[in-house]
């Protein structure tokens, strides 16, 4: 039984420009923007380049004639996860129980330094991540998490703040709309407003079960929240996943089926690599893809026996995407779905699938994940990849925000 | 067309054959249910998507202009089942559909029924005569262990094999494999199958739906490769056949067991369910023990904690441990009489698990893998 203290929320100052500007020195203080997928949109920007009016999901076409003086770089997740395993290392040496909510934000069970308060504790904190790291974060600290992330939302930049008398949050509640809480955007707080509901302080003053028959039970874990009563917990290991997924954007859309049949087998093979590090199996696919006018569709099979094996799964893809193409139409986003996930050490066997086939097929797959560990991944891959060769010959494209393990959120 | 419907007979018929229309169609006509009315052949009530089709018979007709009407599906519903007439006055022209209570009066559009889909009639004349308890026996205790998403093999449904004096049915998900044969009877020559027919599980629901265990016999035929019809005391089912392979199931039974445990029914089903209780999704199995003198079922889970049921066993041979999924074993348990014996034929945790009834059951179980 674990009573919980008070909480610390811990997020990196623009991370991915504050990441950029460690190893590159000559960046800081002017506009920074980094690039996603392709290099085609700007995924994180300094404050300088906020200032010139660049949004993050901006495309780089309108960028640039905004801040045609920031330099433009390209994403780099592997160096990213680096450091952000770094600044965890040190949080949980201020703490014993830290959770590795994402790349840039971590929750911790807040106890004080000796000899020191916890305002002095979140700046010793802050302090020692710049020092050591290179990292600006900010740290809040309050009696639960929705509070202590509204906290160090209101101290940022490069802040450190401990709240915890009820008078305190009641002013910062009453500054902030009700949209800086994470999980209540534009639909829910439209569903708020009739009721007078708009700012944070709003929201922990009404009526508990008004705010349930709102916004359901994640409405009232949030009241419970506001009001100093932590429901929800520092998770210092990841839950189980349901599902697993791979695929995202194309960067330029394709009518192309030879393309988008590249593309399943290219998330196909990151999938796999997925299910293999957690130990699961799939029982069932899905695949779901997304044109440019705005359509999606979608196609779900299961598998004969849950499996992480490629020539099963793809028997299964296949005939998803086939569903999920639409004849003319201009792809530009799939997503590859692996569901009713099944522990490997649990796995059901076939009925009609011999041992043999088993051991043969499963000697393959180590063989290409042992010759990807030593040469790089994706050194061999399936031929139907061809058609993608710019996009493996781009080094962005082989690490992904989504290949850095273990956090909680995306 | 005009005729005066016994309301409670026409809502019954409505029950059985309502769930064949498609609630969406690019042909909307299917989306409705056609009744033909006539003096000489009776009436009839019937529905299509065009994969599955019935007809139905429908009693307490009185008919006085025979012909056809489409009757829209649940709006008609609605009038029978809100209704406390005793009997329903249906009638149509070439403007409408009128139905007529004794305070009650609707006038709906109504299609021309000419463009309904001709529903085939069970025409053969030789068959296979099967009796009704056991073809419901048949279908139920097979039916829920097959996979409607399957993309190897046919398994989205039934294999039926027929020969002159049996019929065997067989479903199978990959994992598991269902196996339930009975008598039947050849009427006039009745040709054996060709192929490997797989009857899908929406008309296997269908046929189940019709029947009772005190009906008289079934009749069952098989068209070719394509369809199957049954004729059942109310009503003639016909189904097109799954397409695609079904596996070579024969070679999943194992050629002999090293331990046979008779057991009651009951006091498994209730042990596995109880084991069950204490798995997740990301720890299924249960982990069985059979020992002499007792069953022995541990369950372990993280977060969720461990359990372990202990069932006593009149067995006195060697012991075996193996891993289910318990899910698979209560699919099967709760088909069959909980005061019944089963008996599990054991080699050990790789191989398949079989177990039996006196009664033509056979049930093939493959265990999970667990490092032990």
């Amino acid at each position: 039984m674990i009573r919980q203290g008070p909480v610390g929320h811990i997020d990196a100052d623009c991370f991915y420009v504050s990441a950029e500007r460690v190893r590159d020195r000559e960046i800081v203080g002017i506009p920074v923007g980094v690039l996603g997928n392709q290099g085609a949109c700007v995924i994180a920007k300094s404050y300088e380049m906020k200032a010139a009016g660049v949004g993050t999901g901006m495309p780089i076409w309108e960028a640039l004639p905004k801040c045609p003086e920031g330099v433009y770089l390209k994403r780099d997740f592997r160096w990213y996860e680096v450091l952000s395993r770094a600044m965890l290392a040190i949080v949980r040496d201020f703490s014993p129980r830290v959770e590795f909510y994402s790349i840039d934000e971590f929750f911790f069970e807040a106890v004080a330094m000796r000899g020191k308060t916890l305002q002095e504790t979140a700046e010793a904190l802050r302090d020692r991540i710049l020092q050591e790291v290179g990292v600006p974060v900010t740290v809040g600290i309050a009696r639960t998490r929705t509070l202590a992330k509204l906290i160090s939302d209101s101290a940022k930049p490069f802040g450190a703040s401990a709240v915890l008398d009820r008078d305190a949050e009641e002013v910062l509640l009453a500054d902030r709309p009700v949209t800086e809480i994470t999980g209540i955007a534009g639909r829910r707080a439209r569903t708020l407003e009739p009721w007078g509901i708009r700012t944070c302080l709003d929201l922990a003053r009404a009526d508990r079960r008004l705010v349930r028959d709102l916004l359901t039970a994640t409405g009232e874990t949030l009241w419970w929240e506001l009001n100093g009563d932590p429901v929800a917990p520092i998770r210092t290991e990841r839950p189980l996943h349901k599902t697993l997924s791979r695929g995202g954007s194309f960067g330029e859309a394709t009518d192309s089926p030879l393309i988008l049949y590249a593309w399943l087998v290219r998330n196909l093979e990151r999938l796999i690599e997925e299910l293999q590090y957690h130990e699961v199996l799939a029982g069932r696919i899905s695949v779901w893809v997304t044109y440019k006018n705005g359509q999606s569709a979608s196609g779900r099979l299961n598998v004969s026996v849950p499996t992480d094996r490629f020539d099963l799964l793809l028997d299964a893809a296949r005939p998803c995407l086939r569903r999920a193409w639409i004849r003319r139409g201009r792809a530009e986003r799939m997503q590859l779905i692996a569901e009713q996930l099944t522990s490997r050490h649990d796995r059901p066997l076939s009925l009609f699938t011999s041992s043999d086939v088993l051991e043969r097929a499963e000697a393959i797959a180590g063989v290409k994940k042992a010759v990807n560990n030593r040469h790089g991944r994706f050194a061999i891959r399936s031929a139907a990849t061809l058609p993608l060769a710019a996009i493996y010959r781009d080094e962005a494209n082989g690490y992904d925000i989504c290949d850095v393990r273990g956090k909680v959120c995306f | 067309m005009k005729a005066l419907c016994n309301r409670k007979g026409l809502l019954a018929a409505f029950g059985m054959v309502s769930g064949v229309a498609p609630t969406r169609s690019p042909k909307p006509i299917l989306q409705n249910l056609k009744l033909v009315v006539d003096t000489e052949d009776g009436s009839t009530l019937m529905a299509t998507d065009l994969e599955v089709g019935i007809r139905y018979r429908v009693l307490g007709v009185k008919v006085d202009q025979p012909g056809s009407v489409i009757l829209p599906t649940a709006r008609m519903q609605q009038i029978l089942a809100t209704s406390s007439d005793d009997e329903i006055a249906i009638e149509a022209d070439s403007e409408g559909l009128t139905v007529r209570g004794l305070r009650s009066q609707f006038r709906l559009p109504a299609e021309d029924p000419d463009l309904f889909p001709e529903v085939p009639d069970f025409g053969a004349t030789s068959y296979h005569v099967v009796g009704a308890a056991d073809l419901r026996r048949l279908i139920r205790r097979t039916m829920f262990a097959t996979d409607v998403e399957s993309t190897r093999y046919a398994l989205g449904g039934v294999l039926v094999e027929l020969s002159s004096e049996a019929i065997a049915m067989v479903g199978t998900d990959g994992r598991r494999l269902a196996k339930m044969s009975a008598g039947a009877e050849s009427e006039n020559d009745a040709p054996v199958p060709q192929g490997m027919p797989v009857i899908p599980v929406k008309a296997l629901k269908l046929i189940e739906r019709n029947l009772s265990d005190d009906d008289p016999p079934v009749h069952l035929t098989i068209q070719g490769t394509t369809a199957v019809l049954v004729r059942t005391h109310n009503a003639v089912i016909y189904s097109r056949l799954v397409e695609g392979r079904f596996p070579r199931y024969q070679d999943v039974f194992p050629a002999k067991a090293d331990v046979k445990i008779p057991m009651e029914v009951g006091s498994l089903r209730l042990a596995v369910e109880q084991a069950s209780i204490v798995t997740s999704d990301e720890s299924r199995g249960v982990d069985f023990n059979f020992a002499p003198e007792a069953l022995t079922l541990a369950s372990q889970a993280a977060d969720v904690g461990s359990s372990r049921i202990e069932l006593p066993l009149g067995y006195e041979g060697k012991s075996v441990e193996i891993t289910f999924d318990p899910r698979y074993l209560i699919d099967a348990l709760k088909n069959l009489d909980d005061a019944s014996t089963i008996t599990a034929e054991l080699i050990d945790h790789k191989n398949a698990a079989v177990f039996k009834t006196d009664d033509g059951y056979s049930y093939v179980v493959m265990p999970l893998t667990r490092e032990r």
